[in-house]
């Protein structure tokens, strides 16, 4: 694609550009971090991730901030109205991803809970899986390419199958030994925050869609979750 | 769908030996606002001066093809230029009143083509034509001074009233905003707002703001050829051909 | 940096004091023209405005000698009073001022202190007051010449006898009137309204005036619309292409012609071959106009091309025809140039002297003209024919025409100035 006539425009284009990449790779670390925590039953690591939220919330307000100048001084039309428009909403996805990884970590960082091992490990496994959908996503944004957006949007049906096994194990291991009531119900939350962090990966993939070929993106999952199964 | 007012048909335009117009095709609908854009020499205002034949006032231009309007060639010989642009209104770029009264600005065409022959009934055309294109409480009391007297965005007011004095079913409007200030602007965007109830408006505009806030179908002219034109949400929003987004977000032109 | 600063200043300073410079040679320039212009007309004001005043002798006329019944000089006809004798009755009035003189030489002296019209002027009085006469009236006779020129001291009164053309007695009976009284100096009406004639004391520009004034009607009528109509078909409607572009050249090349050329033409086309009368303000209209013509395409065409092409294009677009659009708003436009040419025109017309005297407006026309169809003059024609007369008595009314002609020239420019400012539209 050329270059606009006037080349600031292009530069704030970009300035917007760099710092969504900068928040997703944020956003990548901390759901890592609180990984890594939950894994190591790290609270005082915890501690630290809970902090670096703000961080990411300040790269929202920036991209909030470049945004507005952005359709006030250059009224952007077609694919850069649709690129602009689509970073205030990913940007807004980031940080709710964001929040859901600190979720993680506040959890954590409770000293008195006892999560069994099991269930961790295949949480963190899941989380491991969002994760590479999380690379995907964003290489998919860096190179505006349909086809990755669309494959990291895919991904999201492994997520949707773990969360339900995650779920019965859960629930079996709570029926067989009551103390892990608590636990486990923590490990619940901390399931639900990852696959959360899933869906919002998924409208990322939708925003690149609709900035690469100007359409909403129609497509519907192979599989779906069958709750009755539980 | 609104029905087809004017039709282009594989028009070609040349000023001596340059081509100016390529093969342009394109339908205007009827009570609807069609804009022109395209950077400079693309020939979009020699296409709209060919809509009412004002470009036979230039003598090395020479027109092949087909215009229609209401589907009647307005290019074949036995059309009366005059009858035609009685029926096509234009509005120009610099505001151009006659150096007479106010009055006589708007009254000047009905007396010539012989729509009233009554003083009151001229009178009566003139009120309403002022009132239409929302001058006349701002001249009221004044329709003897000098059509020159007013301000850039009254004069191009008068214009429009001017224009519509004859009452015609379309007007052309070339750049109508370029010369003034913004507010101005506004006024005669609102006005073509209430126009295009009754009358058919194309608009050639520099402004692409402007072009998406008024129109319902915009055409992109460029090179002298008609690259694209369609809906004006879609042309804005999603271009289907390279060009035209790339004038559009300001990639040339 | 200091050194920098000085250079800038000192550079400024030589284009200041350069400007200066320019502008006092420009000022002295103006005033060098403005001082000639300035001295020129003083030259012709101060020998030209004591044509504007004559001489007057006043005569006490006793009618009673004439009719012993003043009374019936009422009842009696323009024709009856003109078939009166009063030749001798009149020459006895006026010896009436010196009643001791006895000599016919003196006498003869007298007589010759009053303009050659005495009689005339004491019939017409006795004509114009036939209703009214007393027993004695007193009238005021023109003076001669010589006794106008003494009396507005041009005359050098201390020139031998035989090298002056007043005589030592006429002076003694001159001086005696003054110290009587009876000698006045009043404005010379009808300098203003009388025909040419030998005399310089009854010589008149009034034949002139009518002349010129039939003469620029003449060429009113003729180029203006003329001019005006070819200029608005050659500038709007008239195909660009080589046959016009002819045309034009050789308008242009007409205006450049001189003057006396269009005398020739006049002479041998209008004269010989069409038969007009000679000496008449219409063929001199005539052969003006051909020369004022080009003048007014001229300045009608540069005009009508000041329009700006918005206005044709506003009334096209309105449905207006080409020629609706020319004429209900071009022409309109473009008349005060057109009309600022025209009178610039008539006014050089005015002032042109070599043609007229070729077709023969240089006779010596004692009547003033009544139609254009009679013989007469012009003013500068005037101007021509008594600057080469003899008698002192021309020079002031010479140099009083030539004011006269300088006056209505002003006042034309002027006239287009005003109306070229009043009808100027505003863009």
């Amino acid at each position: 694609m050329s270059e606009h006539i006037v080349s600031s425009y292009d530069e704030q284009l970009d300035l917007i550009n760099s710092t969504l990449i900068k928040m997703g790779g944020l956003v990548e670390t901390q759901l890592h971090n609180s990984l890594v925590a939950l894994g190591d039953k790290d609270t005082a690591f915890a501690e630290e991730i809970i902090r670096d939220d703000n961080k990411i919330d300040a790269l929202e307000k920036e991209i909030d901030a470049l945004t507005y100048k952005v359709i006030a001084m250059r009224q952007p039309l077609a694919n850069d109205l649709r690129t602009v428009l689509s970073a205030l909403s990913i940007a807004n996805d980031l940080e709710r991803m964001g929040d859901h990884a600190t979720n993680i970590a506040k959890r954590v960082a409770n000293v008195k809970i006892n999560m069994p091992d099991t269930p961790v490990s295949e949480i963190v496994n899941m989380g491991e899986n969002v994760q590479s959908m999380i690379k995907n996503v964003l290489d998919a944004f860096v190179q505006k390419s349909d086809k990755l957006a669309i494959t990291a949007w895919d991904l999201d049906v492994n997520i949707d199958e773990l969360y339900l096994s995650i779920y019965r194990d859960l629930l079996k291991t709570m029926a067989e030994d009551p103390d892990t009531i608590t636990g486990c119900s923590h490990l619940l939350s901390i399931a639900k925050n990852i696959e959360r962090i899933g869906d919002y990966v998924q409208n990322i993939a939708e925003d690149i869609h609709f900035i690469t070929t100007g359409d909403a993106l129609e497509r519907k999952s192979e599989k779906r979750i069958k709750w009755e199964k539980v | 769908m609104k029905s087809i007012k004017i039709k282009a048909d594989n028009l070609n335009v040349y000023y001596g030996e340059k081509q100016a117009l390529f093969e342009v095709s394109m339908y205007m609908e009827e009570k609807q606002v069609t804009a022109l854009i395209g950077p400079s020499g693309c020939g979009k205002s020699t296409f709209i001066r060919c809509l009412n034949r004002m470009n036979d006032v230039i003598d090395i231009c020479k027109v092949q093809g087909k215009i229609e309007i209401d589907g009647n060639d307005i290019y074949a010989p036995d059309m009366q230029v005059e009858q035609l642009r009685e029926r096509v209104g234009m509005v120009f770029q610099k505001p151009n009143p006659f150096p007479k009264s106010i009055f006589e600005n708007v009254a000047y065409g009905p007396r010539i083509h012989g729509i009233a022959e009554h003083k009151s009934d001229l009178e009566e055309i003139v009120v309403t034509s002022l009132k239409k294109a929302a001058l006349f409480d701002e001249v009221k009391d004044r329709l003897s001074d000098s059509g020159t007297s007013l301000s850039g965005g009254q004069q191009q007011r008068l214009c429009i009233a001017r224009a519509i004095s004859v009452n015609p079913d379309i007007i052309l409007m070339d750049e109508p905003c370029s010369a003034l200030d913004p507010i101005a602007t506004a006024r005669i965007e609102e006005l073509m707002g209430d126009l295009k109830t009754e009358y058919t408006i194309i608009i050639v505009t520099h402004s692409m703001q402007q072009a998406a806030r008024v129109s319902s179908r915009t055409g992109f002219f460029h090179l002298g050829k008609l690259v694209e034109v369609d809906k004006t949400e879609a042309i804005f929003s999603n271009p289907s051909d390279q060009r035209t987004q790339d004038y559009i977000t300001g990639r040339f032109g | 940096m200091t050194d920098r600063i000085e250079q800038r200043i000192n550079s400024l300073n030589k284009r200041l004091n350069s400007e200066k410079r320019f502008r006092i040679y420009c000022i002295g320039a103006m005033s060098f023209a403005l001082a000639w212009v300035l001295i020129l007309f003083l030259n012709i004001f101060s020998s030209g405005y004591s044509a504007f005043y004559r001489t007057v002798i006043q005569v006490d006329v006793p009618f009673l000698n004439l009719i012993e019944d003043t009374t019936q000089f009422s009842e009696m006809s323009s024709e009856d009073i003109n078939n009166l004798s009063m030749y001798s009755f009149s020459k006895k009035a006026i010896y009436r001022l010196f009643p001791d003189i006895e000599e016919k030489k003196d006498k003869k002296m007298l007589i010759r202190l009053f303009s050659i019209e005495f009689e005339q002027e004491i019939r017409e009085f006795l004509k114009s007051n036939k209703s009214n006469i007393n027993e004695t009236e007193t009238i005021y006779l023109t003076a001669s010449d010589d006794v106008d020129q003494v009396n507005k001291g041009n005359y050098p009164r201390d020139l031998d006898e035989d090298k002056r053309r007043i005589k030592d007695i006429q002076l003694l009976f001159f001086d005696d009137l003054v110290d009587r009284g009876l000698v006045s100096y009043e404005f010379n009406l009808p300098f203003l309204m009388r025909g040419d004639s030998r005399e310089p004391e009854l010589a008149g520009v009034g034949g002139s005036i009518v002349g010129s004034l039939f003469t620029i009607l003449v060429v009113l009528i003729l180029s203006f619309p003329i001019g005006i109509f070819a200029a608005i078909y050659l500038e709007e409607f008239a195909p660009k292409n080589r046959v016009t572009d002819f045309i034009e050249i050789n308008i242009n090349n007409l205006a450049a012609v001189p003057s006396i050329v269009f005398g020739l033409l006049g002479l041998g086309i209008i004269l010989n071959t069409f038969g007009l009368p000679r000496s008449t303000p219409l063929v001199g209209g005539i052969v003006l106009s051909l020369m004022t013509l080009p003048t007014i395409i001229i300045a009608t065409r540069a005009s009508l091309r000041a329009v700006p092409p918005s206005i044709r294009e506003g009334a096209l677009a309105v449905g207006a025809t080409k020629m609706q659009a020319v004429m209900h708003h071009v022409v309109p436009v473009a008349m005060p140039g057109a009309l600022t040419g025209t009178i610039i025109g008539l006014a050089q017309a005015l002032g042109e002297t070599a043609p007229l005297l070729l077709i023969g407006m240089v006779a010596f026309v004692v009547d003033v003209p009544q139609t254009p169809l009679d013989a007469s003059a012009s003013l500068p024609v005037q101007v021509y024919l008594w600057s080469e007369s003899a008698e002192r008595g021309y020079v002031e009314k010479t140099s009083a025409t030539i004011m006269m002609l300088l006056g209505f020239l002003i006042l034309m420019n002027l006239a287009a100035v005003l109306i070229r400012r009043k009808f100027e539209t505003k863009w």
